[in-house]
């Protein structure tokens, strides 16, 4: 009997009673205060107190870098379906987060990947790429292993 | 303020992609963390980043599943 996988839907947000980190919806004058929406079907324990998110950004070579982010999670809030069957999340998980600042330190992550899987498993697409892109310098082509299911 | 140790050089996996839709079909197939999808609608073809957590390797084989 094979393990059944999880997939959960983390959102951080803002507490109600912080200034920063509330933004408008693209397009509307509505306000949000999420932060950042993860989706993990990796099977990991859900985010604990205590975690505080990354950022990111990327040059113009294509080198990616990271740093430690404003925001810490100070409640976690976790909701499990009734009849997790037949739904897109078997749980949805709330990170309440507080600001908390810090200086800025960029760390490099190098550059991103492209495979088959870039063009959703799409062989010709992912080809036609390697042959006529003039910008392949800016990342890291990878060839997926044989044994791997597309 | 105190900063946190470093961050580490393997934070974070980044896939680009020509579609959000490959970001989430990636987390699904091989069970990664998607954090976010940064977009670049100049980029020629890839015009989204996928960014993972952590090491996010392909694995070197996976078995067939139940709709092979």
């Amino acid at each position: 009997m094979t393990k059944p996988k999880t997939h959960k839907y983390i959102i951080y947000r803002a507490h109600w009673s912080e200034d920063k980190g509330w933004r408008t919806f693209s397009g509307s004058r509505s306000l949000t205060g999420i932060l950042q929406e993860h989706f993990d079907s990796s099977g990991r324990p859900i985010p604990e107190v205590g975690e505080r998110l990354t950022e990111g950004k990327k040059d113009e070579d294509g080198t990616h870098y990271s740093r430690w982010g404003d925001w810490v999670v100070d409640r976690v809030e976790s909701y499990l379906p009734d009849l997790p069957v037949g739904q897109e999340f078997t749980e949805v998980v709330i990170c309440w987060c507080k600001y908390s600042p810090v200086e800025p330190v960029w760390v490099p992550q190098g550059k991103s990947i492209v495979s088959v899987e870039s063009f959703g498993g799409d062989v010709e697409a992912f080809e036609e790429w390697k042959a006529t892109a003039t910008d392949k310098d800016r990342y890291r082509v990878v060839e997926i292993p044989e044994g791997v299911k597309r | 303020m105190t900063n946190p140790l470093p961050l580490p050089n393997d934070d974070e996996t980044i896939h680009s992609a020509a579609d959000r839709e490959s970001c989430y079909k990636m987390e699904r197939k091989y069970g990664w963390r998607l954090k976010r999808i940064d977009e670049y609608p100049d980029a020629p073809i890839l015009k989204v980043d996928c960014v993972f957590y952590g090491d996010a390797p392909f694995p070197d084989y996976m078995e067939k599943t139940d709709n092979d």
